[in-house]
């Protein structure tokens, strides 16, 4: 079984072709146009993603040293994300579908993050595909999410954020301390030299009796915090700042994931989306899963950013157990994340 | 939307609903059409796009849609201005010299194509001369670009709410004839010369470039 699948719902125009299951090429084309704006403009994105998108595809094919004659089924993201991206990918998607005569699988971009620790790239053993049933921790710049994954590839949404996603939290108080965005990454890197005990942000939640986040709060935090800061205290202070801040997002969501696997008495924790990459939040995940006798699954960083090998995974993953329905090529894009009822 | 196919001298035209539904009517269109015609979609030579201006979402839609068949099926693409078009669909109907062809924008601004009528019908497409100046403007520039007794006829599909201030104003003339059909005679044309547009880097006509802000808010530095 051979797929070709598209993912433009933010700001990473990707393709990658799936072969019996094992990644053969995964085009990621990063906009860099979104960098002096502070974060992503919708419709430079969807120019971008129109501009790029049969460059990728047709990348992604070479790579895989594949003809479009040998796919069997060509998948994309249909939501949620942008809209006006969305449908760029969608819409190039569903029409080389219709035209090459294969079928079409829309994905549910949400869905793919989690089962994202399933995309098998050869450089790993079978034995290391998380074990149904497990929880699953979505982190990313647009989504905070904790399920309760079944082997029917079904899931149960039993956490989100009620506010900000873990992701913006990272690089809206990155933007506050003049990191640049997307400030993730610059943060995990200074906060290697940091201290993370210099003070402590919030963190949210912590009591109330369920698995939901927040991160609105932390921004305002660090927003008074740097206000009567004199500026030269900052910079001498920066690693430490961004440390605490690590320290703050990352800790209650390893606290929450864990108490969610203790709650529903699963041994498996997965975690996926941009914010996986975050080096302290893997450490620590691998501390607290090590001590709780755990299996911990996070995707290699490739795998965990936005990109197509998820989406040609999710689908083979439904086509194999037969859960891809037919369409008409007549798939819609849709905007926002719906729990499952 | 709408969507035409032209098998050897028969032509089909299909029409989409509600623009809304755009996106998810593209693709059944095109099948239906096809069918109709009696075609497959490996029997089609080219496929040809109205590049815009427009809707920039809408665009897109039928851009990514174009390219997803010319991609699989290895055929050409080739684009035609929506104003050249507008312009070309009413050039044998009307007398006079010049022929201003609109798109709605927003708020009272439109996208305007100025062309002359000798030209639309005995030079264009037939040279890489641009036969229709396009530009972008609002009503009372438009008004005073033509100037006072102008015989220019103002043709293009408004909404209702626009109809009668173009028709105060202007020599107004609905688009009635303006389709996909349309693209057909000029994509032809663009086609026999070979005037194609490369698929790695085709992109709407938007006009506008788009504005957005760039971040200055800094907290230090």
């Amino acid at each position: 079984m051979n797929i070709l699948a598209l993912e433009t719902s933010c700001d990473e125009t990707s393709a990658a072709v799936l072969k019996h299951g094992k990644v053969a090429s995964n085009i990621i084309s990063s906009q860099l146009a979104h960098q002096a704006f502070g974060g992503v403009v919708p419709e430079i994105a969807s120019r971008e993603h129109e501009r790029l998108v049969v460059s990728v595809a047709a990348a992604a094919l070479s790579e895989a040293n594949i003809r479009k004659s040998e796919l069997d089924f060509i998948a994309a993201t249909s939501g949620p994300g942008l809209i006006g991206a969305v449908l760029v990918g969608l819409n190039f998607a569903q029409s080389l579908a219709f035209a090459l005569k294969k079928p079409f699988v829309p994905v549910n971009h949400i869905e793919a993050h989690i089962f994202s620790t399933f995309v098998d790239d050869g450089t790993h053993e079978p034995a290391r595909i998380p074990a149904f049933p497990f929880v699953s921790l979505t982190v990313s710049g647009g989504h905070t999410m904790l399920a309760l994954v079944q082997d029917d590839l079904t899931y149960r949404v039993v956490g989100r954020t009620i506010d900000d996603a873990a992701g913006e939290a990272f690089d809206k108080t990155g933007k506050m301390l003049g990191l640049g965005y997307p400030a993730g990454p610059l943060m995990d890197k200074l906060a290697k030299q940091g201290n993370a005990k210099f003070h402590r942000f919030p963190q949210a939640l912590l009591s109330e009796d369920n698995f939901n986040f927040s991160f609105s709060g932390l921004k305002t935090s660090v927003q008074t915090f740097l206000r009567d800061k004199p500026e030269p205290f900052v910079q001498a202070h920066l690693a430490d700042i961004c440390a605490s801040i690590q320290d703050a997002i990352t800790s209650v969501l390893v606290t929450k994931t864990l108490a969610a696997a203790k709650c529903f008495k699963v041994n498996t924790v997965s975690v996926a989306g941009g914010v996986s990459a975050n080096s302290e939040l893997r450490r620590k995940f691998q501390v607290a899963c090590a001590a709780k006798n755990l299996a911990l699954h996070i995707p290699r960083p490739i795998f965990s950013t936005d990109n197509a090998a998820m989406i040609a995974t999710l689908a083979h993953l439904k086509l194999q157990r037969g859960l891809a329905s037919p369409n008409d090529y007549n798939v819609g894009a849709f905007a926002v994340f719906t729990p499952p009822s | 939307m709408s969507v035409a196919v032209q098998a050897d001298d028969r032509v089909v035209l299909k029409v989409g609903s509600v623009w809304q539904k755009t996106s998810e009517e593209i693709i059944p269109l095109i099948d239906t059409a096809l069918n109709e015609a009696g075609l497959s979609p490996h029997d089609l030579d080219a496929i040809v796009i109205s590049e815009g201006p427009g809707s920039f979402t809408a665009l897109r839609i039928g851009f990514s849609t174009a390219k997803g068949l010319c991609f699989a099926l290895e055929k050409p693409l080739v684009a035609v201005g929506t104003l050249d078009a507008i312009a070309a669909s009413v050039a044998h109907d009307v007398e006079s010299e010049t022929i201003v062809s609109l798109i709605y924008s927003k708020a009272d601004e439109f996208y305007v194509g100025i062309a002359s009528r000798n030209t639309l019908i005995y030079q264009a497409f037939t040279t890489d001369e641009p036969s229709v100046k396009k530009t972008y403007l609002t009503i009372s520039e438009l008004e005073e670009r033509l100037g006072k007794g102008t015989d220019a006829v103002v043709v293009g599909r408004v909404a209702e709410r626009w109809r009668d201030v173009l028709n105060e104003k202007f020599h107004w003339k609905d688009a009635t004839q303006f389709s996909a059909q349309t693209l057909l005679g000029l994509g032809e044309e663009k086609l026999r010369r070979k005037r194609f547009t490369a698929l790695e880097t085709a992109e709407p006509f938007y006009i506008k470039q788009f504005e957005a802000k760039t971040s200055e808010r800094k907290f230090f530095g």
